[in-house]
């Protein structure tokens, strides 16, 4: 589904991410970890085009999208969220997710200026879609709440709504479960598993080895900019260097 | 000359932007302020000519504490939209403007004759010795701030806070009165520029608006933020002007700079020394 | 419904009967055309700095274009003058994009500094390319608009003329604002990286919301020449800009009923200030000195009753949160 290509990327001659190579199997839960620092974010950063790498390629149903900008890359069907929350806060919950659908949809100027009958039935299928979402997510009943006053776990369930609502194939989920309580955290999981079960292919980044470890169906793990291992929770958990990786060994 | 006034205006932009990350639009009023309090001290006052210069630069820079911790400082901490910032500076100098016209009337004003001889000659050209006076306390000016920040105690800790105010704030830099200082200097040196273009250019409360807005292009051109390029990017700006002026038509000479303006935000936004200016990074 | 129904008869009644009771009172009418087209020209900066974030400080230049663009052409030419300024609302559009391409990317205050630049040109454009211009000494006797043979010559008529023109840009810009073209606009306000990683083409929505607020602003140019029937540079200056924005901010931006509450209020309230003379853009710095400092959402917030209710709406989603944590 999604192949990543010895991608290399640099900041001030500090190499990132340094030959990095990770297969994304279609439908599947495939989990990014490692320290902090590691180049997780920055690795997410790339599939979705906020950064273009150095060298490398990154393919998409084995097309290449190396160097698009993100909004193209998301009207590719790669959707993500946001490690620190980056909603459109100021209005409301429904909004937002609308604006998710916004590369699914074509109305132009001029149908809206005269509302002619597509923008019109388009208006309404867009709201309609934004609504169920919301229901899916357990957010329905905020739906005229701005989206800053929401309390911190449901503002990321809502980075979630409204990534889906751009009808992804490929989720990235940054840090989903951060900030959120073990309750919360809980439904996440189930939530996730849902989401896989409509089809979607799941890559995700997280801190949380129980999430993770319960999740994810492949671990990919990355420290100082380098993958050093791949394979299996339980493998990966018993991985040396992984080990090494995270206890430290100074 | 010209060059060396846009300069100390556009050290101020500068020494804001890079003190506090926030923009005045207030630098050319200020210039006009200082140019009538010049005025005022030296012409109908009587007072010597340091002690004008003294008085007003003192003044400006209490103008400047005043901006910050009254205005900067309330929107800040509310954390207003630094737009917001921007259009309070814009409402302040069109507030100054009109309180100047409040207080001294709409009409130019001669600045009296600073020195008793028209002109000097250096080599064959006549120079008229109060730009030469102006061109020289510029560049004191220059120095004074440079060692001033580069030197001294004080100006380590401004330049500290304004790399990163949370450190300095940590390492018991008092970082409020670092940003009023810097205020209260741009102030000063808006001041001292009004003081000495009064005598070349008159005194009236059109004066400091298009040199605000040279002085900023220069403090683009030079690179925002850096005081460096701040002088040099009003170099620029001043030879642009004078060219067009001489060989074009002095009409066009503020249509040529804003153009060049223009043309930097748009080939070269960083300027000579690059700043961040894109809001997508 | 019905009750929305009745309000908008209300309203349309009392805006058509409006000029009826000034029967007369010409110059006053005249003040009330004024601000209609202020209204266009602020709704046009509201489509830019309250929906999309982006600030000018040159919207006297789109509104300066706009004017001599349909002033020139209606004389020069004879181009009838509702083509003329549609002609010239589309040359200030024009204008906008040109500006927008490179600007669009640029951080707020680089992006004032250069519509002011923007703003200065066409202003020493206008007051010195004489042989179109006619310098300082403007352009006088500017025809009236018309349509087949009704000419719109008087204030009254100019009244209904206007009516029409306002509302229909209002519905326009309220069906931009409530469709997927607005909120991609308002996405982009809101949150550049966000709006990207969502589809949103963030320079094409900026060039686009540009392209609309100075298609308003230019239009309202053209409005304004041909109802003074005079123009010269001194109306176009940076502080026409800054009265633009005065007026959004008083209103409240981003809102639909901010720029009319904005524009009227400004312009019927400095109108019953003349006493003030020279003192005028005194009371307009002060207000916008006021307005951002103290309530930067504008008059529309505070006498807006709904947001008591969204204030205690956000206490009950408080307390939830509370709950759950």
């Amino acid at each position: 589904m999604l192949k990543i290509q010895d991608v290399v990327i640099k900041f001030g001659g500090l190499c990132a991410v340094n030959e990095v190579s990770m297969d994304v199997e279609p439908n599947s839960i495939t989990a990014l970890i490692g320290p902090n620092g590691a180049g997780k974010t920055t690795l997410f950063n790339i599939i979705s085009g906020v950064l273009t790498p150095l060298s490398g390629d990154i393919l998409f149903a084995g097309n290449s999208i190396k160097g698009f900008r993100p909004y193209m890359i998301n009207k590719t069907g790669i959707a993500r969220t946001y490690q620190n929350i980056n909603l459109f806060s100021n209005i409301s919950v429904i909004e937002n997710v609308m604006i998710g659908q916004h590369c699914r949809r074509d109305s132009n100027l001029f149908q809206t200026l005269f509302r002619t009958n597509y923008q019109v039935r388009e208006e309404r299928e867009i709201r309609e879609k934004a609504m169920e979402i919301l229901d899916f997510l357990g957010l329905a009943e905020f739906s005229d709440f701005t989206a800053k006053s929401l309390s911190y776990g449901n503002q990321r369930k809502l980075e979630i709504a409204r990534a889906l609502a751009s009808t992804p194939q490929v989720l990235l989920l940054d840090e989903p479960a951060a900030g959120m309580n073990t309750t919360e955290k809980g439904e996440l999981m189930d939530l996730i598993r849902q989401i896989q079960d409509t089809g979607v292919t799941i890559l995700i980044v997280e801190h949380d080895m129980k999430l993770v470890m319960s999740l994810a169906e492949q671990v990919h793990v990355m420290n100082y900019g380098r993958k050093i291992a791949q394979g299996k929770p339980y493998e990966v958990q018993n991985n040396k260097d992984v080990i090494e990786a995270y206890l430290g060994t100074e | 000359m010209i060059g060396s006034i846009y300069g100390l205006i556009a050290m101020g932009y500068s020494l804001i932007y890079s003190a506090s990350g926030l923009l005045s639009f207030t630098q050319g009023e200020l210039l006009m302020f200082g140019a009538f309090l010049g005025l005022t001290f030296y012409k109908y006052a009587n007072l010597p000519f340091v002690i004008s210069i003294t008085l007003t630069i003192a003044i400006m820079f209490m103008v400047g504490v005043f901006i910050e911790s009254f205005i900067i400082r309330k929107l800040v901490k509310a954390k207003a939209n630094l737009i917001f910032i921007v259009l309070a500076t814009i409402a302040l100098s069109i507030v100054l403007k009109n309180f100047a016209m409040l207080v001294w009337g709409s009409n130019v004003f001669q600045f009296p004759q600073i020195f008793k001889t028209g002109f000097v000659k250096i080599g064959d050209v006549n120079v008229d010795p109060t730009s030469i006076m102006a061109i020289v306390i510029a560049f004191i000016a220059m120095l004074i701030l440079h060692f001033f920040m580069n030197k001294t105690r004080f100006g380590t800790s401004m330049r500290a806070a304004a790399q990163n105010p949370l450190a300095a704030k940590t390492m018991a830099i008092n970082v409020s009165r670092t940003t009023y200082v810097t205020w209260g200097l741009a102030s000063a040196l808006a001041g001292i520029a009004g003081f000495l273009i009064g005598p070349v250019y008159g005194v009236h409360l059109e004066m400091g608006t298009m040199i605000g807005l040279k002085g900023f292009a220069a403090a683009v051109i030079g690179g925002y933020g850096n005081m460096y390029g701040a002088i040099i990017g009003s170099f620029i700006i001043g030879l642009v002007e004078t060219f067009t002026a001489a060989y074009i038509s002095s009409i066009y000479k503020d249509v040529i700079s804003f153009l060049v303006l223009i043309a930097f935000l748009i080939l070269k936004p960083r300027g000579i020394f690059n700043s961040k200016v894109y809001d997508e990074e | 419904m019905i009750q929305k129904k009745m309000k908008y008869i209300i309203v349309t009644v009392f805006l058509l009967a409006l000029p009826l009771v000034f029967i007369g009172n010409s110059y006053f009418l005249l003040l009330l055309c004024t601000g209609m087209i202020y209204v266009i020209a602020v709704s046009g900066l509201d489509l830019l700095f309250g929906y999309s974030g982006q600030i000018s400080l040159g919207h006297a230049g789109f509104f300066a274009i706009g004017a001599y663009t349909s002033a020139i052409l209606s004389i020069k030419l004879g181009i009838p003058v509702v083509f003329s300024m549609l002609f010239a609302a589309g040359l200030a559009t024009m204008f906008a994009v040109l500006i927008a391409l490179p600007a669009a990317r640029l951080v707020h205050h680089f992006l004032a500094l250069i519509t002011i630049s923007f703003g200065e040109i066409v202003y020493l454009f206008v007051s010195h390319a004489d042989p179109l211009t006619n310098g300082f000494s403007g352009i006088g006797f500017i025809p009236s608009p018309s349509l087949g043979f009704f000419v719109f010559d008087t204030n009254m008529k100019y009244y209904y003329f206007l009516l029409v023109i306002v509302a229909v840009l209002l519905m326009f810009k309220n069906r931009i604002i409530k469709s997927r073209t607005g909120r991609a606009i308002i996405a982009v306000r809101e949150n550049i990286y966000a709006s990207d990683g969502i589809g949103v083409n963030v320079k094409n929505y900026k060039i686009l919301s540009f392209a609309l607020s100075s298609f308003y602003t230019g239009l309202a140019g053209a409005l304004y020449a041909h109802l003074i029937g005079f123009i010269s540079p001194e109306s176009f200056t940076l502080n026409q800009s800054i009265i633009f924005l005065t007026m959004l901010l008083l209103g409240g931006m981003g809102n639909f009923y901010g720029p009319i509450i904005g524009a009227l209020v400004l312009t019927l309230g400095t109108e019953y200030l003349q006493v003030l003379g020279n003192y005028q853009m005194l009371v307009y710095g002060t207000i916008l000195l006021l307005i951002v400092v103290f309530i930067p959402s504008g008059l529309i917030h505070v006498v807006n009753l709904r947001n008591l209710r969204k204030i205690l709406h956000k206490r009950t989603t408080a307390e939830e949160n509370d709950d759950n944590a």
